[in-house]
């Protein structure tokens, strides 16, 4: 996030890292938001469990950081269109 | 030629420069362009102009746009 605010402060936030950058954090925020609820119920049960099975596991399991990844990704979208933007006026005078 | 090919538009700005006895850093305070847009178009690293930059170097060097671009390879008929 700090390069990308260092782009954006030497006035070229629109390149093809910028766009890399912010699809990672959506899927990091993805990932973070959607599987690590599950994991120490799925520890606890797992150890729990005679025979290994994970029936009747449920963790609490909230929608805002898939919410804040589905944000991200789609700012990643906008910066990916202004990156061709900003091909397209490469040269203009 | 599809629109998607390079172009081969030449610019004859150093040309109508030395014609006009003008340097390119007069006619950039002239015109109020920016030294380095201008020798983009200069030096040919150009692929796109304003009309309003188009216009300013026009009036400044006292030239139409056909004086300042030509098209490489296209014979002009005089349509």
């Amino acid at each position: 996030m700090l390069r990308l605010l260092a782009r954006a402060g030497r006035g070229e936030p629109f390149v093809a890292g910028s766009v890399r950058l912010l699809r990672m954090l959506a899927v990091v925020i993805l990932v973070y938001g959607v599987a690590i609820p599950f994991l120490p119920a799925l520890m606890m049960a797992w150890s729990a469990s005679a025979d290994g099975s994970v029936a009747g596991v449920f963790s609490p399991f909230s929608l805002l950081p898939v919410v804040v990844g589905l944000l991200v990704a789609a700012l990643a979208e906008c910066f990916r269109v202004g990156t061709r933007l900003r091909d397209d006026v490469a040269g203009l005078v | 030629m599809p629109v998607d090919e390079p172009h081969r538009v030449v610019c004859r700005l150093d040309a109508l420069l030395v014609d006009r006895g003008l340097t390119l850093t007069a006619l950039s305070a002239e015109i109020g362009v920016s030294l380095v847009n201008l020798s983009v178009l200069k030096n040919q690293r150009a692929k796109a102009i304003r009309f309003s930059t188009l216009t300013a170097i026009c009036e400044a060097l006292d030239c139409q746009p056909g004086d300042l671009f030509e098209v490489a390879g296209v014979r002009s008929s005089g349509r």
